[in-house]
């Protein structure tokens, strides 16, 4: 064999391992996507149907079922209510961390790190207790609270890196022209991390959006978030509407599965907290 | 170049971080505080007749077979996911650093989605798929003649099941790490190795391995954190069961707390695994964040 063919022999292969391996990734996406345009019938054939005749019945159906709009509208309020809080208190901290070195930063960023590390479990029970009594269990303040909570961290030390990339030359330009600290902050730092806090954004959202736990155990019937509607009107039934329960999956995913796309180039920074550039 | 120091003030410095202490001392140290403070009383007459029982509730949780049945499957299912998703990961993320071709980004564009499902949606999914008699998998085993499991609905092999869909969702996650790395990593050496007539698995083995490895720790590191608090895909799958053949801490705490009201329980595990997720932070993480 030539060099030439067996260099196109190893690339061929390489693609078709990849090909594969994307199969893969990408078969529980396409299976839910093809079970939402079934009929009834159709979703609980055997053999499976790979061929079929798409209807749009259950897109109809779901969006017809009480309480599905209101889960994206309350997920949709809640994420960015979140975001925005999220970032109004994290992102000056995050500067503040990047740029100066005053006793106790350290800490505060170790502190900052195990908010969102550890499991919220550990105050759900008391902070359900303190919701009851301030009257902020089931209403879209207190999950938005909860979801900062989620987020700070993340916000915090993600922007740190973001304000840690702009040379510092910058604000004392600023500074030498008369701004005090805090007026190059805003003025000049803020601006120019623009990208930062959108993809900062971006990640606060899809937390918040996908986020369980608290949805679940503070909030109930006014505030139902979509993956809590998801899994109390269709999972524990004898006879799942598959086709319905797909249905409202790909609605509820199909946006984030935009965002993570979009937001690739930031991707790995904003999951390890700014740690991987 | 000369280095402009700005000269900060405290001020500036405590206007800035106030904020985000504020609010972390309301929704965080405070019911940190409370829980702990709960955690230390007997609440069976009700939270507004608490009884002082000193550590008994928490020698009675940590002594109690319930509690390593947890611990145990919590471990199991940690290291399973971690040891697949980082295994798979570094893999996949080695073969897409060597294909070089143009359309590289479509691959990518495709292995990053499953991290932008909601894990409750993954879960159903998969159940839909795993379904032992209905699902997709089960019918392609049985079409190739093998044997078609319970997948989540046995207790075998629930515990797997539940693995592998974790691991579906995580893989990317120390996939695009690790692949970061291997993107930035110098020419050089490779060059060098090349000349000297290095094989492509010596340039791996000797090059390529020790110099991504701080980014491989940095994978293993947030999968391991990530995977022992892991509660979505779990809650949606399978609760637990069937028995208590995936009943890991975080679903234990959850349960006790939320289903039979044994609020202890849950105050108690969660400070246990805050405990460890501290020790794991202070362990890992502080040298990660402090070389970056």
């Amino acid at each position: 064999m030539t060099p030439r063919a067996q260099r196109t022999l190893i690339e061929t292969s390489k693609h078709t391992v990849m090909i594969l391996i994307c199969l893969i990734a990408l078969f529980p996406i396409l299976w839910i996507l093809t079970q939402a345009f079934k009929s009834y019938f159709d979703t609980i054939a055997v053999p499976p149907k790979i061929l079929f005749n798409p209807v749009l019945d259950n897109f109809r159906k779901v969006l017809a079922k009480p309480g599905f709009l209101s889960s994206l509208k309350d997920s949709f309020i809640l994420a960015t209510g979140s975001s925005l809080f999220g970032l109004l208190l994290g992102t000056p901290c995050g500067y503040a961390l990047a740029r100066l070195r005053y006793r106790g930063s350290n800490s505060v960023g170790f502190f900052l790190l195990i908010t969102r590390m550890v499991s919220p479990i550990v105050i759900i029970i008391p902070l359900n207790r303190v919701f009851q009594i301030l009257g902020l269990i089931d209403t879209h303040i207190g999950l938005i609270l909860a979801h900062t909570f989620i987020n700070i961290g993340l916000v915090v030390w993600m922007m740190r890196g973001f304000f840690q990339d702009i040379p510092e030359s910058l604000e004392e330009a600023a500074r030498m022209d008369g701004c005090s600290n805090i007026q190059a902050f805003y003025r000049i730092a803020l601006p120019v991390t623009a990208p930062g806090l959108a993809a900062t954004t971006i990640f606060c959202f899809l937390f918040s959006w996908n986020e369980l736990m608290m949805a679940l155990t503070l909030a109930s019937l006014n505030v139902r978030t979509s993956p809590v509607f998801i899994i109390s009107e269709f999972v524990g039934y004898l006879a799942v509407e598959w086709g319905l329960l797909s249905a409202a999956g790909i609605l509820t995913v199909l946006p984030m599965l935009i965002f993570v796309v979009l937001i690739q180039k930031n991707l790995v920074r904003g999951l390890t907290m700014g740690a991987v550039k | 170049m000369k280095r402009v120091k700005i000269n900060w003030d405290r001020g500036a410095a405590f206007f800035l971080t106030l904020p985000v202490l504020i609010f972390l001392l309301a929704i965080f140290i405070y019911p940190l505080l409370y829980g702990l403070y709960l955690s230390l009383h007997s609440s069976a007459k009700g939270l507004s007749n608490l009884q002082f029982v000193g550590l008994k509730n928490y020698w009675d949780i940590l002594t109690s077979q319930l509690f390593w049945l947890g611990m145990k499957n919590t471990i199991v299912y940690t290291v399973g996911t971690v040891g697949f998703t980082v295994g798979f990961g570094l893999a996949i993320a080695l073969l897409l650093n060597s294909i070089t071709s143009r359309g590289v980004w479509i691959y990518r564009a495709i292995l990053i989605l499953p991290l932008g499902m909601s894990a409750v949606v993954s879960g159903m999914t998969w159940q839909m798929m795993m379904n032992p008699l209905s699902g997709i998998i089960n019918y392609v085993l049985k079409t190739l003649g093998l044997p078609t499991p319970l997948w989540h609905t046995g207790i075998d092999t629930a515990m797997l099941s539940v693995i592998i869909i974790e691991s579906w969702q995580w893989t990317p996650f120390p996939l695009f790490i690790i692949y970061a790395g291997l993107q930035m990593l110098p020419q050089e050496p490779f060059e060098a190795a090349k000349i000297d007539g290095a094989s492509a698995w010596q340039q791996m083995r000797y090059i390529t391995l020790p110099l991504a490895w701080p980014l491989i720790g940095i994978a293993l590191t947030f999968r391991l954190i990530g995977a022992f608090r892991s509660f979505d895909i779990l809650y949606a799958v399978t609760k637990g069961g069937p028995g208590r053949a995936t009943d890991t801490l975080i679903i234990q705490a959850y349960q006790e707390s939320f289903s039979y009201f044994r609020l202890e329980y849950g105050l108690v595990v969660g400070i246990v695994m805050m405990v460890i997720t501290i020790v794991m932070c202070a362990l890992l993480l502080r040298r990660v964040t402090a070389s970056s």
